[in-house]
């Protein structure tokens, strides 16, 4: 191993990104008062977005004012404590009152928070984590990294999930002081920033919790983020004021509140009469007029922030399916006019998406544009007639709406209609999302196709292992077994080394166009709706769903 | 009279009894939860593991009596969603779904009963075609499209009500209006006809041969005599909306218990689904068994041994 570095100097500065911290092309990559970390010359040359520096703070804290209302179909899993959370869509809550180790600046790319730096070995096993000094709890306690020890066991210990890639390969995570916590890790592990960046990365206060217990807790909880929780009801609404005593320049708006509103017409109606500042789950081109008609909203565009692909179920399951053989999975990809689908459907407004990879995650290199496949529908039917199928065949597509994806029913059925004219006819078969991925898990799944839809990973690397490793690994979203895949993903994951880690992607995603393990179809913008009092603030862009709520500010409060 | 009493309690004990087992039944019949619940990444070893800690791992009849013993003593398990009491999260719901209804109630019988009675007075008349034209379309008017016009109309174009959500009084009026629609319709409907009924009878013609004045034959002497199927319906329709306000609930992101319920069956919550039908089956029991109770007290003929 080489270029692993030393406490905040330059060159460990550089590897921390190199390693953990994602691609950019920005000569700096900081947080607040205290940058710690420099971005690599030699990732310079990945089409990732520009680093962004965000607000730098000023001296002497502004009043926070007025209140920040947003409306969303759904919270998730609803915990008040950070470690029963699973996935991206249990966050806004926890944005809004929890602070983690690590966060994701404006470009994605991992940099300092609780954690003013960090340092890894030359072996990639052992990461030490400086803590910040000044950061308090909301009862007035310091932030420490024995706080973060403690958070870290809790997740870990409690069957969180999300931290589980973390906890498989993690040999310990101790506090050796108020200002030190080292992770020891079983083989190297890259991800670790990137998953300290996530919910994982929330630290709760050891001294309070240990005292009253997770059930108290949920009901007054004592967070490390720029809110703290005044009112809550289940399902229903999150009431937040600001927390005065925050450590960052913000927030600066005094009380936020995050609504559940499940219909999307209400939704619509409440920003358009005022009641809410922001809208998410912006589903059609239809609500997107509505917003850009109206003088006083705003269509916020997160670019690529939505993914699809179309898998081959059947893979698993009929071992006699035809998409087993390669060239008619690739006459899939033929068939289908990905152009038609983001001009009809999209407004045009999207970019590739390549096995999990886009130009707004980690491992994007322009060199995949070559490998997506055009719109040739007579290709599509030489290679149906090469693999033995020149009358076509039929075949099912699953059905079901994805709020994250607009109109996305619309793109199944034009896609099941672009197949069906070069003679994969293709049935769509409709199934309650949780019916689907419930089937799809256990293994009763009787279609043949489905769509998976959800948002951008922004370091596809997280979600490598359940989308591409081999099903025989154990339950997954994988559909096929490739020993070559297998090998390469193991040494990705376990790769420190940047470059190293990003030739073995581009490999794998070159490997999964050319054998056509999906088709492939282009990521989606997705909206939120906004009233203009509420500008645009500073945020991980190509994230879809709610954050950094201290950096929100109202125009006109 | 409470020999009656108490068979009816013991029935609505047997009825609670049968309900916990086909609601146990059904909910596990939609599939595996944790398919829901577990991350992307979680291996068969996870899912055991969380198998075990929710009690899922045991054969589903021990599971059963340990609900049924959880049900005896007020618990009916933590939320998978919420990780909270899902007795005590269905409990805080009640109040607005009871709120909801009653105040839709009070719509359909405050804009119901007048219409009826107005119709079946005035029959043929013009009015009377215009009652039956409210009642058909209260009823054959879908309950989404209705909400959804008042909001875009009241709240959006006018700015006279909020759209959604639970606050001051003005919250209620257009969810009140929403869901009274079709009691409005119903009860107007059914008043009309039993009104028409006892306005032929020969006892109308009496007390009106005695001079009595004609809002006094009307409001005392036909509409006490005509309420009994409108009671019934009443009965019948409050059961029926505490349970059934789910439409009503999501356009208006009222937080009631019909939507909690939804969820929960679609996120394979079962100890939610569980509290939450037990709760709505025990006030649809308790609501028909006031409505019998309510009949000795409008028609004194009627007697209960």
């Amino acid at each position: 191993m080489q270029g692993f570095f030393k406490v905040l100097g330059p060159v460990g500065a550089l590897v921390l990104l190199a390693a953990g911290c994602g691609g950019g092309a920005a000569p700096t990559a900081t947080r607040a008062s205290q940058p710690t970390a420099t971005r690599p010359a030699a990732a310079a040359a990945t089409a990732t977005p520009a680093a962004t520096r965000p607000p730098t703070p000023t001296p002497g804290k502004a009043k926070p004012a007025g209140r920040v209302v947003t409306a969303q179909p759904d919270l998730g899993r609803e915990f008040v404590v950070p470690y029963k959370a699973q996935s991206g869509s249990d966050e806004p809550h926890h944005q809004a009152m929890y602070d983690s180790i690590l966060v994701a600046d404006e470009a994605g790319n991992v940099i300092s928070e609780l954690a003013e730096g960090f340092t890894v070995s030359a072996d990639g096993l052992t990461w030490t984590f400086k803590w910040r000094k000044g950061p308090l709890f909301h009862d007035g306690t310091a932030i420490t990294a024995k706080d973060g020890e403690y958070s870290q066991r809790l997740f870990t210990a409690t069957g969180n999930f999300s931290a589980g890639n973390v906890g498989r390969s993690l040999e310990s995570v101790t506090a050796v002081d108020d200002s030190t916590l080292i992770f020891k890790m079983k083989s190297p592990y890259p991800l670790l920033p990137r998953f300290l960046s996530q919910i994982v990365g929330f630290v709760i206060p050891k001294a309070y919790h240990e005292r009253v217990g997770e059930d108290e807790f949920t009901k007054n909880p004592v967070g490390s983020g720029a809110f703290k929780l005044v009112n809550r009801q289940p399902g229903n609404r999150w009431e937040f004021e600001a927390f005065d005593r925050y450590w960052k320049d913000g927030p600066f708006i005094q009380s936020l509140v995050l609504r559940i509103i499940p219909e999307a017409a209400t939704r619509m109606a409440a920003l358009k009469a005022g009641e809410v500042d922001l809208i998410t789950g912006v589903g059609a081109q239809t609500e997107l007029e509505e917003i850009r008609r109206d003088s006083k909203l705003y269509a916020l565009e997160v670019p690529g922030g939505g993914r699809t692909n179309i898998s081959f179920d059947a893979f698993y399951w009929n071992p006699n399916t035809p998409w087993r053989i390669k060239e008619v999975r690739q006459a899939g990809n033929y068939a289908v006019d990905k152009k038609a689908i983001a001009d009809k459907f999209w407004g045009g407004k999207t970019v590739p998406h390549l096995i999990h990879t886009s130009p707004y995650t980690w491992g994007w290199d322009d060199r995949l544009r070559d490998y997506i496949y055009p719109y040739d529908p007579e290709k599509a039917k030489q290679l149906l007639r090469q693999a033995g199928f020149p009358n076509g065949f039929d075949t099912t597509l699953e059905f079901h709406g994805h709020p994250t994806i607009p109109a996305m029913e619309d793109v199944l059925q034009f896609v099941a209609a672009q197949l069906t004219a070069v003679g994969i006819r293709t049935k769509l078969f409709p199934v309650e999302h949780g019916i689907e991925v419930g089937k799809f898990f256990e293994g009763t799944a009787e279609w043949d196709m489905h769509m998976y839809a959800g948002s951008v990973a922004e370091d596809p690397r997280g979600v490598a292992q359940f989308f591409l490793a081999s099903r025989k690994h154990g339950k997954n979203y994988s559909t096929y077994t490739d020993d070559w895949v297998d090998e390469r993903l193991a040494a990705m994951l376990s790769e420190v080394d940047d470059k190293k880690a990003r030739a073995l992607w581009f490999d794998i995603v070159k490997r999964g166009l050319e054998e056509a393990f999906y088709i492939e179809l282009p990521a989606p913008s997705s909206y939120y709706g906004v009233n203009k009092r509420l500008a645009d603030w500073y945020r991980t862009k190509a994230r879809p769903y709610l954050h950094n709520y201290e950096y929100m500010k109202l125009v006109a409060p | 009279m409470k020999l009656y009493i108490l068979r009816r309690l013991a029935q609505m004990v047997l009825t609670l009894l049968v309900i916990t087992i086909v609601v146990f039944v059904l909910s596990r019949m939609t599939g595996d939860p944790l398919a829901l619940m577990m991350p992307q990444d979680a291996r068969p070893e996870d899912f055991a593991a969380i198998r075990q800690k929710l009690g899922l791992d045991k054969p589903v009849v021990v599971q059963y009596f340990m609900y049924l013993g959880g049900v005896a003593r007020g618990d009916f398990g933590k939320s998978y969603k919420f990780g909270e009491p899902a007795a005590g999260l269905v409990l805080q719901r009640v109040p607005n779904t009871a709120q909801l209804t009653f105040s839709a109630i009070l719509v359909g019988v405050l804009l119901g009963l007048p219409v009826g009675i107005l119709s079946a007075v005035k029959r043929d008349s013009l009015f009377d075609r215009f009652g039956k034209a409210i009642a058909l379309v209260g009823q054959a008017a879908p309950t989404f499209w209705v909400g959804i016009m008042l909001i875009l109309f009241f709240s959006v174009r006018w700015r006279l009500l909020p759209t959604s959500g639970q606050g001051d009084w003005h919250h209620i009026i257009l969810p009140a209006i929403t869901l009274g629609i079709y009691p409005v319709a119903g009860i107007a409907r059914l008043t009309r006809s039993a009104m028409l009924d006892v306005l032929d009878r020969e006892f109308i013609k009496v007390v009106r041969i005695k001079g009595a004045p004609e809002l006094n034959v009307i409001l005392k002497h036909a509409l006490r005599n005509a309420a009994i199927p409108v009671v019934t319906f009443l009965g019948v329709t409050v059961g029926a909306l505490l349970s059934g306000t789910v439409v009503t609930e999501t356009v208006f992101a009222w937080p009631g218990i019909g939507k909690l319920t939804v969820d929960a069956i679609l996120f394979r919550d079962f100890p939610m689904v569980q509290a939450a039908v037990f709760v709505s089956a025990l006030f649809f029991l308790l609501i028909n068994f006031a409505v019998d109770i309510v009949y000795l007290y409008v028609d004194p003929r009627i007697s209960y041994r």
